[in-house]
């Protein structure tokens, strides 16, 4: 009898270790954090680089003491780019791993399959997935941790409109998901300036040749021409038949003009472009810079968004523990007044309800061999 | 017109681009009876083998596309003793799935080796175009017709005129009678293999400088090289070029004149016309 209680005792005082606990408990349990990645899947090196930088802050947090004397255990699943897996991986996170938090998926398909588990599971979620709609299902859970790609499409147009003025525009654009919506972005926007586009083209992904898009935007003489679609390569081909076929407008494009990919393929011919980022590693922000060295040191090479994001993803999650403990309710409403959080990819303002972190961008231009920072926005 | 023919000069490009992968289809299918479908993988593999000699150790092309060719001579010879000879007389759709099998290592042996980066090589000619009357053509795409054009004269004498040849198209016809002829019948395939990924090596390196190289480039390659084979007339190598250039120019031309996403469907649309008229393709093949 006295070994059974023993025992009960034990079971109760494990399960609020393990359950919500306050920040004051002075338990050492860790803070089990999931992690969703497409290891082995197309984008297996962008994986790499979100693994890097959550590891690169958990790291960070360990080494300095942890959450009130909690260490954080990362637990990662590989959703292969697939949406059943990806559900089967949030599984295994929430009832086997008893994740306090889950961070990832990328894909965006993978992350609307997950989405109706999270809310079953009531747990604080973070994907990086960047389709509009996956922050307009009306889940209290989901934290994105990048700025859609409308964002970005806007910023780009804003730019264009405010500062650029041209006196036309032409757009390529591909026609999948991410390239419709952020076309159909720049079109609204450009409008708000009077700007309405001369030439309006599209091309499918994968596509090798755009002799007949690049030559209706050179016959159209706009002064410069927007491009935002899919594929570093597609890109790169775009520009170099744009050039090729004489066009000498301004070059505007999303974050393939400062893709080091498409500088390589193409440095003459994307000289003077002018592109958009959320993240640029190498800048002058200190906090950037402090990351970017931390980075280097630790996995020698230069951070991508993707890892800049994850790190501000456990960082945030860290600080809500540190506030409020595990309890996932509390940690969701702490992370649903984050206001004007300083990340090292964007500043985070969660507080507007709908589960979008806002938005930052970088504005570049590729000169003489070497990216700019023309304007940096928060 | 102006706009109509530099569509045409873009279409004929594209086209040649695929010629040159279609030919390493038909070469495999006359000389093996074997449907290739790592065909475009081994064209990414011939292409990085190109860009290591080329771009990154600095070796002349002269060196360089050799160099391509032997080192994919090899991996084909390879492929075939490691995995095809071991399935024995298996079903034709074995033989696919293994090919495909194969495609989904080379491009993870590719993305490990060379990374997820799109490369490219300088233009053997120079990268420089040519305005001819208005009309503006790549010095690349040029290299690419004229070589596609000499490999379908150098393979359909290699077949009709050598000994090797025939010997090649009497395995893949019938291996068993080809045997009691003396005829070393997996030797022959192996060296079928060799030549077919030497071919498709050509085609990675001609190619490098335009459509660049990436460890995941082989599928979308494959299906409209094959497509343009098919349309040719498979097994006929002047079929797969001039049905390749068909399939190029229409894919362009919808592009053009349809929409960016009506391309492929009209590309398509017409092979399956074609193939109802004409189920053997434009050019019967030469061995039919």
């Amino acid at each position: 009898m006295k070994l059974s209680l023993a025992a009960v005792a034990a079971v109760l005082l494990g399960a609020t270790a393990c359950g919500g606990s306050s920040p004051s408990t002075g338990s050492t349990t860790p803070i089990q954090l999931g992690m969703i990645q497409p290891i082995t899947s197309q984008s297996s090196l962008v994986a790499k680089t979100g693994i890097n930088g959550a590891t690169l802050a958990m790291n960070e947090i360990n080494g300095s003491g942890g959450i009130n004397g909690r260490k954080i255990n990362l637990t990662i699943e590989d959703d292969h780019g697939d949406a059943t897996t990806g559900v089967n991986a949030l599984e295994t996170l929430t009832t086997q791993v008893k994740a306090d938090a889950v961070v990832g998926p990328n894909f965006t398909a993978v992350a609307l399959a997950t989405l109706p588990k999270v809310d079953q599971a009531k747990i604080p979620w973070m994907p990086a997935a960047l389709a509009p709609q996956l922050t307009q299902q009306g889940s209290p859970w989901v934290f994105r941790i990048r700025p859609t790609t409308v964002a970005q499409a806007l910023g780009l147009a804003d730019y264009v409109g405010k500062t650029l003025k041209p006196a036309s525009v032409s757009i390529m654009s591909s026609t999948d998901d991410y390239g419709t919506s952020g076309h159909d972005a720049i079109v609204k926007e450009l409008a708000k300036y009077n700007i309405k586009a001369v030439s309006d083209q599209t091309y499918v992904v994968n596509s090798t040749d755009f002799t007949a898009q690049a030559k209706r935007i050179v016959d159209s003489n706009s002064a410069a021409n927007i491009w935002f679609g899919f594929g570093e390569a597609a890109a790169a081909k775009f520009v170099s038949q744009l050039r090729a076929l004489g066009y000498k407008g301004q070059l505007v494009g999303d974050n393939d003009y400062n893709d080091q990919t498409v500088i390589n393929l193409v440095p003459k011919d994307l000289e003077g472009a002018i592109g958009i980022t959320n993240f640029m590693p190498n800048n002058d922000i200190p906090r950037v810079k402090k990351f970017d060295d931390a980075y280097n040191k630790a996995y020698s090479s230069d951070p991508d968004g993707y890892a800049a994001a994850f790190y501000d993803a456990v960082n945030l999650l860290a600080q809500c523990w540190k506030q409020t403990g595990t309890d996932k309710t509390k940690v969701r409403d702490c992370l649903h007044g984050i206001k004007s959080y300083q990340g090292v990819s964007i500043t985070f303002n969660f507080n507007a309800g709908t589960g979008d972190p806002g938005t930052s961008e970088v504005i570049t231009q590729y000169t003489n061999g070497k990216l700019k920072v023309l304007t940096v926005t928060t | 017109m102006g706009f109509f023919l530099q569509v045409l000069v873009g279409g004929l490009a594209v086209g040649a681009l695929y010629g040159a992968v279609a030919l390493g289809f038909v070469l495999m299918w006359n000389s093996a009876s074997v449907v290739n479908f790592g065909q475009g993988d081994l064209v990414m593999i011939g292409g990085f083998f190109g860009y290591t000699l080329v771009g990154i150790l600095h070796l002349p092309y002269a060196i360089g596309i050799p160099g391509a060719l032997m080192g994919s001579f090899v991996l084909g010879i390879l492929m075939h003793r490691i995995v095809i000879v071991p399935a024995g007389r298996a079903p034709m759709f074995a033989i696919i799935i293994i090919t495909l099998g194969v495609a989904i290592m080379l491009q993870q042996a590719a993305l490990y080796i060379w990374g997820a980066a799109s490369v490219r090589l300088p233009g053997i000619a120079g990268d420089e175009s040519i305005n001819v009357g208005g009309v503006i053509l790549q010095r690349q795409d040029l290299v690419v017709f004229i070589a596609s054009f000499l490999m379908v004269a150098t393979l359909e004498t290699f077949f009709a005129r050598t000994l090797t040849g025939k010997a090649m198209r009497a395995v893949a016809q019938d291996p068993d009678t080809a045997l009691l002829m003396g005829i070393p019948g997996t030797r022959m395939v192996s060296i079928s293999f060799g030549l077919s990924a030497s071919m498709a090596a050509l085609a990675g390196v001609l190619l490098a400088p335009i459509t660049y190289v990436v460890w995941n480039e082989g599928l979308s390659i494959t299906l409209l090289a094959f497509a343009g084979a098919v349309l040719g007339g498979f097994g006929s190598l002047r079929g797969a070029f001039v049905g390749s250039l068909i399939i190029g120019v229409i894919v362009t031309f919808a592009s053009a004149y349809v929409n960016a996403n009506f391309a492929l469907p009209v590309a398509f649309g017409v092979l399956v016309v074609v193939l109802l008229v004409r189920p053997a393709g434009i050019f019967r093949s030469a061995w039919a």
